[in-house]
């Protein structure tokens, strides 16, 4: 008896959805497309996946509409025992608690496939119930697009803020932070690999920022389809397992005592611990077949001559932050610049690694926190023993721009603010 | 023949540095779809690298918005709003009147949607470099039967910034038009109404006088901003919703026959609360208007809800 549950391989046969996969991109290309397109034509180009859920809402709705469009278009109709079928469907649910019930459904249907959709800000929110359950599920194979807004709605704000992000780091998925189209098209394409591998079945949540990247239009470059199939085909096993269930068969949602509930989550634990190594593995493949670096837990900037003076930031506003700092170090000043992509589960002992030379740190925080940032506490956590001051800094709440005044002025305080202080800063000014 | 700021401008994309594009006007200006537009032309010519992003709120339509655009010869690192553009554009003459669509531009090229000739309007606006004009609600009306400047803005773009051929600005407009799956008469339409535009631009090189500067806007601080939000930021009168509301539209309530039945479907139905009504005898209430000069962004549904039609959407500007 399978320990995971009965497997019908003559009920799945994913040879014939395989076939009649219809190709996006025979060659590659390079396509001038926003982020949320990025993420639409990745998810297209994937055979694996034949049913998108989702539920709109801004900035997410883009991804949905995209999808929707080329589906509708006719654009995947193949023709099956005569009659003229859509090798693809999109599945809109009545909001988006449902969504996530119908991703674990479909999910734990058929493993071997990937189940996707989008959302953002209250939209993940209302999805908590079944996120939180998912994380745990084993099911891998869901991807849950999160683009970045502002989680209160007091006042409503629709611009990227990655406080919904940070509100569902504890719901126990693989969260990647993109910046730029080609990471978002190259992550989308590479998560699913390292959510799927038995040694991981953890369920991934790509994400980038509403507005400043999911509405943000950049050349980049697609690939053929036929590459990513072999790409993720190398890489995901033909029949996946499902994890932790106890008597054998499948179900979800099972109840147990405490004696049970606290070994799950050790399982779950153990399997977490292994999602760098399976990460690292990967990016390794997706360079060897794309010629691009694949996913890494953090960019490191200007960090070779071991700087003393050290920013840490999030998001496309690093790209500013790039910008400043090179001219900065242009200027004689040695500054460092470490931007965080991998949030779930967290880099903590390479970014300690990265940064043990350096004197202060600032990390630069979009999201509120009610102490010193989010990312400030990890980043603290990460380095704490070491001999360096970190400072934080609150900017960009809400989606708002970032100027270079403000990068200058956050450099400047650097070396003025005491351990532990953080601050917000706007158009150049402290506030 | 170019001028002497637009020859400066493609030496210095030439020479590594980036060219800022920054677009003011209102939602449904079409703004953003000819960012999107040009941003593909330029970018798929293969020279340069663009990066094109809108900024707009929750809004409706009529509103002001803001889009992006930055060119350069290598990678773009930069991702923060642009402040001091070296091209600005005005897609609608009412934004201009309410913003300063040229702040942080001293010496310039300006893209303007307006029936004026280049010259006057860089007298209207205070504007001073190369600037340009067209008359894209006309066209807009000529080709495309709605006054919408979106396509004639584009000519007029590429006669400001010509960093790719006519050819590949209509390839970009036919490309997204596909993507849009408009029907191919409109589409067909929109590469008329371009063609036809690029005839109708017109240019003026204006020194301007030096009072004519433009500087930024400054940060004044978030204090006095209200706890909470949505009581506290409606008492401040910041945020008026009514400036999402169509330009040159405004509410009504006639009820001179008082028919009012006091049934209160327009009271619940209003998202800004702002139907004015005073108690009544018989009917529970009576409705008397509603209070349109800060909060009616002209959602029409109190002409929705109200079965005696007592409701109507009218030409005329606010009071």
């Amino acid at each position: 008896m399978n320990p995971y549950g009965s497997i019908f391989p003559e009920v799945l046969d994913l040879e014939p959805l395989r076939k009649k996969h219809i190709p996006l991109y025979r060659r590659q290309e390079r396509i001038q497309m926003d982020g949320n397109g990025a993420a639409a034509i990745a998810s297209l180009q994937f055979w694996r996946a034949p049913i998108y859920a989702g539920f709109p809402i801004t900035p997410s709705t883009k991804w949905l509409e995209m999808i929707s469009t080329y589906i509708n278009a006719g654009r995947f109709v193949v023709e099956e025992n005569g009659r003229k079928v859509s090798a693809k469907r999109v599945k809109l649910l009545e909001a988006e608690h449902a969504v996530a019930d119908y991703l674990v459904g479909a999910a734990a249907a058929c493993r071997e496939l990937i189940f996707m959709t989008a959302t953002s800000s209250v939209g993940l929110d209302h999805m908590t119930e079944t996120t939180r359950s998912l994380g745990a599920s084993g099911l891998g194979n869901v991807v849950l697009i999160n683009v970045y807004r502002a989680t209160a709605n007091y006042p409503l704000c629709i611009e990227g803020d990655p406080s919904d992000a940070f509100a569902h780091r504890d719901d126990g998925w693989i969260q990647v932070v993109c910046r730029g189209k080609q990471q978002i098209y190259d992550t989308l394409i590479q998560l699913p690999v390292v959510g799927m591998d038995p040694r991981v079945l953890i369920p991934t949540m790509p994400g980038y920022y509403g507005i400043k990247d999911s509405h943000r239009s950049e050349p980049f470059f697609v690939e053929p389809d036929s590459k990513i199939h072999e790409f993720q085909d190398s890489l995901i096993p033909w029949r996946c397992p499902l994890p932790g269930l106890i008597v054998g068969e499948t179900a979800m949602g099972n109840c147990v005592t405490s004696a049970h509930f606290q070994g799950f989550k050790w399982e779950q634990k153990k399997r977490m611990d292994q999602v760098l190594s399976v990460l690292t593995a990967s990016s390794k493949k997706f360079e060897e077949v794309f010629g691009r670096p694949g996913i890494v837990p953090f960019e490191a900037y200007f960090m070779e001559d071991r700087p003393p003076r050290v920013l840490v930031a999030m998001g496309p506003d690093a790209g500013t932050a790039y910008e400043v700092i090179r001219r900065r170090r242009k200027e004689g000043e040695r500054l460092g610049l470490v931007v965080v992509r991998l949030l779930t589960p967290f880099p903590s002992s390479l970014l300690r690694e990265a940064l043990k030379s350096a004197g202060v740190i600032g990390v630069v925080n979009n999201a509120f926190h009610s102490e010193r940032g989010h990312l400030t506490a990890l980043v603290s956590e990460a380095v704490s023993g070491l001999p360096i001051q970190t400072t934080g800094f609150f900017a960009g709440l809400g989606g708002a721009d970032i100027s270079v005044r403000s990068w200058e002025k956050m450099i400047d305080l650097l070396s003025v603010l005491k351990p532990g202080e953080s601050r917000f800063v706007h158009e150049g000014e402290v506030l | 023949m170019m001028a002497s700021l637009q020859k400066e401008l493609v030496a210095q994309l030439k020479k590594g540095e980036a060219l800022d594009l920054r677009a003011d006007g209102k939602a449904g200006s079409g703004l953003v779809m000819t960012l999107q537009v040009f941003a593909e032309a330029v970018s798929l010519e293969g020279t340069y690298q663009v990066q094109e992003w809108p900024f707009f709120s929750s809004a409706r339509k009529g509103a002001n918005v803001r889009g992006f655009m930055r060119v350069g010869k290598g990678p773009l690192f930069m991702t923060c709003q642009v402040e001091s553009p070296h091209v600005a554009l005005l897609f609608t003459e009412k934004t201009g009147e309410e913003i300063d669509f040229a702040s942080g531009v001293s010496k310039g090229i300006f893209v303007l949607n307006t029936a004026y000739h280049a010259i006057e309007a860089a007298q209207k606006f205070r504007l001073r470099g190369e600037v340009f004009t067209v008359s894209g609600d006309r066209l807009g009306q000529e080709y495309l039967h709605h006054p919408i400047p979106n396509i004639s803005v584009l000519a007029a773009l590429h006669k400001a910034l010509p960093l790719v051929s006519v050819q590949q600005v209509v390839q970009a407009l036919k490309h997204n038009g596909e993507k849009r799956r408009l029907p191919l008469k409109a589409i067909q339409a929109n590469q008329d109404c371009l063609l036809a535009s690029l005839k109708e631009v017109s240019s003026a090189v204006v020194q301007g006088e030096e009072a004519w500067e433009h500087p930024l806007p400054s940060f004044a601080g978030y204090e006095g901003y209200p706890i909470g939000a949505q009581s506290a930021l409606r008492s401040s009168l910041q945020n008026l919703t009514a400036n999402y509301a169509r330009t040159g539209r405004r509410l009504v309530f006639q009820d001179p026959q008082d028919r009012c039945t006091g049934c209160s479907l327009c009271i619940v139905n209003c998202p800004e609360g702002i139907i004015q009504f005073v108690p009544d005898e018989k009917r529970g209430i009576r409705v008397t208007g509603a209070d349109v000069n800060h909060f009616c962004k002209l959602c029409r549904e109190c002409i929705e809800a109200c079965p005696l039609d007592l409701f109507e959407e009218v030409e005329g500007a606010l009071v």
